[in-house]
């Protein structure tokens, strides 16, 4: 049964190749538009790290980026009277807000190695990872213990603790910033191990992270966030007042105050742009390439219909009629979809894409794709097919 | 005026071999009226399309007023298609989403002609034949001699000196059968050259010579 | 000759209706994507109204400095526009303005965030902004420091009720500005702000000092033909620029770039270059645009390839009668690109629904974008673009029956 049906596609096989070739490309689009949306989907249920709920950002600016360095007493003073506001939770610094489009990335090194890892990097004041809900997995935040003291505290997340410490624990590790050969040797101590901080939103893709400890006493870098926890409940209106407390402060800053929800809604609606333009074409495709399928169906089987009064006078039933010409389009389908796939499974073997194309999210999308095209040719041969086997025999024969 | 030597045709068709004419050689004069005769199948119609360089001989030579083809390219083809020959089927096949102007002007398009002189040749040719009242009908209007008459006036707008006719009265009744004939014994006597396919032997005596085809060889 | 194939090709389409217009379908989907595309291009590179003076005057809206391997890019500082680009020969108007930053503005017990821009006088110079009510800061008010401010008209709305609001008072980033004018809304590159204040309101002075900061210049000549000329005396305010630097860089590079160049340059990152890339740009764009063609133009070409025998005969009829393969391609292209003309005419009055619809809901804030004479040239040429791309095989295909065959499968 097979093989009588492979016969006549392989006689037409010119005819047929540009078919295949036009369902082959509809297969690729889809494939890419469901490869991207698994991927999607898949970022957002992996775990961001930590909690935005109640969560302000604010960001100080001062006027023209000068005062760069940190001023103890500013910011002790910040830190004291923020907290002191009833409507104020906890009070952290950190130096670039989550959900903002601020990356900061460095390579960690392994003493006396050569081999570098990539890291995004943040830093954050000792409040901070507790103010923002962080999970720690192994050994501890850093505190007020680590003050003053030669290597600088940092934290890292578990990607990273695994790839740079395989099997062992990277609690108490000695690492550094600082290129191999370089004269300095400035090395950071692990203070302990977080479960992860994926800062840029939900789709962002998992990466190795590094906190550095940020001292409000130092006269190191300023930090230009600050991050405020809110009593649950606290109203937009609150803005206004905090915006007064600060000015009290420096009156010479800008503060720019948004809660953490509003950054990440505006962060996702960026995000998902290109998402949002791939579906746009994709369906516009597939709607030209179903009415294209369905229109070229239909010359099919209208040029066959002799061949059908020839098949229906020998014996053939309507059903059966019906059930060839489906057949027919679902195996031309999938010829070209198994040619589609020897190409696309190139992507995760040979790893072009990285890590978002694992292989999860590769099968789902192959399932997704396979089924949609599959579900394109057979809707768009079921109307010509059942008018096919809707003719008389004779009807057929005579057919002009 | 069309010479052909020793010509063969084969049709190759998935596995079998058809040999269609056999070592043929046919000479006809410039203004002769040849009609070819033959039962079923017997390579009439081929021998025809070889004539009209509409086909291509699998072995043999064909020359035309003098000039042997050696090179079968597809423009040198279109244009002796178009200058030296005018065609003329059995179904008419005369288009049927064009007027009949349209229809009768249509060889002059494919030679540089003015859109104004294309009208006037064809208009000129439909007089010949009698038809110019049904410039602007379409050819489903009109009945079966009329419209080949029509395709008569298409074959000959462009002054061709050769006319091949396959088969011209073979769906028509007698007596616009005897019309179209009259029309090409016409032309005839005006110096074109006619070669005729039929099964009509009254027909064919009316034009002269006749050529006598059986099994891809021509017989006495 | 045209006439002949125009009427056959009416003709013919009209034949079989079922099949011509799934063919339409197709090619109106794609010029309905491509066409948008183009008139959202065409708007953003050559744009009309508030920017209307484009061709006319060049922005620059980075400084690039390198030493070694580090390099440094952000928006020019005041500095560089009010003590090097205003004393340039070549232009007529310079004018500075801060890129849109995010502000709240309370009112009672309502927060609103609204984007604002400092701009100086010339800001309002050189670009056309429609003015609804009230007027823009005069070069007295910048002078002079006054907290006067312009908002468009949705924030007025937004913020006040109604766009009523000239002489209203406004509290932003701590500073309060009374209205003085109301515009419409408008995005575009230099353009797009809820609200402008005069550059001398900022909080500290300091803006003054500095080389790098937020801003960015308009430069405007007297004409077109200006343009190069204000470049190349860039090239010398900049050499400038870098000696009298306080902090040392090997090099500095500052580009003015025309609206199609500025965008190229940001987006293949040509910082140290002179060329912006605008040709790669474009080159990208068309490829792109062929790209997407590929799947519907297939489309087409399997449909139309499904008609050939219904048209046997009368090939077999035209090639009797001496149509060469090329004349019957010829034919049989023009028909198809006739049909995509139409489908591209089908084409523009969707586009022109869809930019309406685009402007209404509000996915890019402020956006209107309108079909030009130009959009409609792009247009023509794409129909015909993809008229050949999706013609040309079925066409060979169809020119290459055999005449004997033709005319005997149709008898």
């Amino acid at each position: 049964m097979f093989f009588h049906i492979l016969k006549p596609i392989w006689k037409r096989k010119f005819k047929n190749l540009l078919l295949s070739l036009e369902i082959l490309l509809a297969f690729c689009v889809v494939f890419g538009l469901a490869l991207m949306s698994a991927r999607y989907y898949q970022l957002y249920h992996l775990p961001t790290g930590f909690v935005l709920q109640d969560v302000w950002s604010v960001r100080m600016l001062s006027s023209g980026g000068s005062d760069k360095k940190n001023d103890p007493i500013v910011t002790e003073n910040f830190q004291r009277s923020l907290s002191a506001l009833p409507e104020v939770e906890q009070v952290g610094f950190i130096n670039y807000s989550p959900y903002s489009n601020s990356t900061w990335r460095s390579d960690l090194f392994l003493p006396n190695s050569k081999s570098g890892f990539e890291v995004n990097l943040t830093d954050m004041a000792d409040e901070t990872p507790g103010l923002l809900g962080m999970k720690l997995l192994e050994g501890r935040w850093f505190s007020s213990e680590d003050e003053g003291r030669a290597e600088k505290a940092i934290v890292i997340n578990k990607k990273l603790a695994d790839s740079m410490f395989p099997g062992k624990s990277a609690v108490g590790q000695l690492v550094t910033d600082n290129e191999p050969g370089s004269k300095e040797s400035k090395f950071l101590r692990i203070t302990g191990v977080f479960e992860d901080f994926r800062n840029k939103g939900e789709f962002m893709a998992p990466t190795n992270f590094l906190i550095r400890r940020f001292s409000r006493a130092a006269e190191d870098e300023r930090m230009e966030v600050v991050l405020i926890k809110v009593k649950p409940g606290t109203s937009r209106a609150f803005e206004e007042k905090l915006n007064q407390q600060l000015k009290l402060i420096r009156s010479d800053w800008g503060y720019r105050i948004s809660p953490l929800a509003e950054m990440r809604k505006s962060k996702m609606t960026l995000d998902t742009v290109p998402l949002m333009i791939m579906a746009v074409i994709a369906v516009f495709l597939l709607i030209m390439v179903g009415f294209g399928l369905f229109g070229v169906l239909w010359q099919n089987t209208t040029q066959r219909i002799p061949e059908i009064g020839l098949r229906r006078a020998i014996g053939a039933s309507s059903r059966h009629i019906y059930q060839q010409i489906v057949t027919e389009q679902l195996l031309l389908s999938s010829i070209a979809m198994l040619v589609g796939m020897v190409l696309l499974i190139q992507l995760p073997l040979t790893g072009v894409l990285g890590d978002a194309i694992n292989w999860t999210v590769f099968i789902t999308a192959t399932v997704i794709s396979v089924a949609a095209i599959f579900a394109i040719s057979t809707l768009c041969s079921l109307y010509p097919a059942w008018r096919a086997s809707r003719l008389s025999p004779t009807e057929a024969l005579h057919y002009e | 005026m069309i010479k052909l030597e020793n010509v063969s045709k084969t049709y190759q068709t998935d596995k079998v071999e058809t040999l269609a004419l056999r070592d043929i050689n046919l000479h006809v004069k410039k203004g002769e009226f040849v009609s070819i005769m033959g039962p079923s199948g017997c390579g009439k119609s081929t021998l025809l399309n070889l004539i009209g360089l509409l086909d291509r001989p699998g072995k043999g030579k064909i020359a035309v007023d003098g000039a042997e083809m050696k090179v079968w390219r597809d423009k040198e083809l279109a244009s002796m298609r178009n200058r030296t020959f005018g065609f003329i089927f059995q179904s008419f096949h005369l288009i049927n989403d064009l007027r009949v102007i349209d229809n009768v002007e249509l060889p002059l398009l494919y030679r540089s002609c003015s859109a104004k002189e294309r009208r006037r040749l064809a208009e000129e040719a439909l007089a010949r034949v009698g038809l110019s009242a049904r410039m602007d009908h379409y050819p489903n209007q009109l009945s079966g001699g009329q419209q080949q008459r029509v395709a008569i006036a298409r074959a000959m707008v462009g002054r061709p000196s050769v006319l091949l006719a396959d088969e011209p009265t073979g769906n028509l009744d007698s007596q616009m059968g005897a019309e179209v004939m009259d029309i090409l014994l016409k032309l005839s006597h005006e110096g074109t050259t006619v070669v005729m396919v039929t099964h009509d032997e009254r027909q064919a005596k009316q034009g002269g010579r006749i050529v006598r085809v059986f099994d891809g060889q021509l017989v006495a | 000759m045209l006439k002949n194939y125009f009427q056959i090709a009416c003709k013919v389409y009209m034949r079989r209706k079922l099949f011509t217009a799934i063919n339409l379908l197709c090619i109106v989907l794609t010029m309905v994507v491509l066409l948008v595309v183009t008139a959202i291009l065409q708007a953003t590179f050559f744009p009309t109204g508030v920017e209307g003076r484009s061709e006319r005057f060049l922005q620059i809206g980075t400084i690039t400095q390198v030493s070694k391997n580090k390099t440094w890019r952000s928006p020019l500082g005041y500095k560089v526009i009010d003590q090097y680009l205003r004393k340039m020969k070549t232009v007529e108007k310079v004018a500075a303005v801060t890129g849109p930053e995010s502000v709240s503005v309370y009112q009672k017990d309502s927060v609103n965030e609204i984007m604002m821009r400092r701009a100086d006088a010339e800001y309002w110079q050189i670009l056309d902004f429609k003015l609804l009510s009230g007027r823009v800061p005069t070069e007295e008010d910048v002078k002079q420091g006054r907290f006067v401010a312009v908002v468009n008209e949705s924030t007025a709305k937004k913020i006040f009720g109604s766009a009523a609001v000239v002489g209203q008072k406004i509290n932003t980033g701590g500073q309060q500005f009374e209205i003085i004018g109301v515009v419409e809304d408008v995005i575009h590159m230099n353009a797009f702000a809820d609200i402008w204040v005069p550059v001398t309101t900022f909080p500290s002075s300091q803006y003054r000092e500095q080389y790098t900061g937020n801003f960015n210049a308009m430069l405007m000549g007297k004409s077109a033909a200006d343009l190069p000329l204000i470049r190349d005396e860039l090239l010398q305010v900049v050499k400038q620029i870098n000696a009298d630097q306080p902090t040392h860089w090997d090099e500095t590079y500052m580009w003015a770039d025309s609206k199609l160049d500025f965008f190229a340059r940001g987006i293949l990152s040509h910082d140290k270059l002179a060329d912006s890339g605008s040709a790669q740009l474009l080159a990208g764009v068309v490829f792109f645009m062929l790209l997407f063609m590929l799947l519907p133009a297939l489309n087409l070409v399997n449909l139309n390839s499904g008609r050939i025998m219904e048209r046997a005969a009368e090939i077999g009829v035209r090639k009797a009668f001496g149509a060469s393969n090329r004349e019957l391609v010829k034919q049989f292209v023009i028909e198809n690109i006739l049909l995509c003309l139409f489908g591209a005419l089908v084409g523009l009055i969707f586009t022109k629904l869809t930019l309406i619809w685009l402007s209404n809901a509000e996915l890019i804030p402020y956006l209107k974008v309108d079909l030009s004479f130009a959009v409609f040239s792009y247009g023509f040429v794409i129909a015909i673009v993809f008229g050949v791309l999706s013609g040309v095989i079925p066409a060979w295909k169809m020119s290459r029956l055999d005449p004997v065959l033709a005319l005997k499968g149709a008898a």
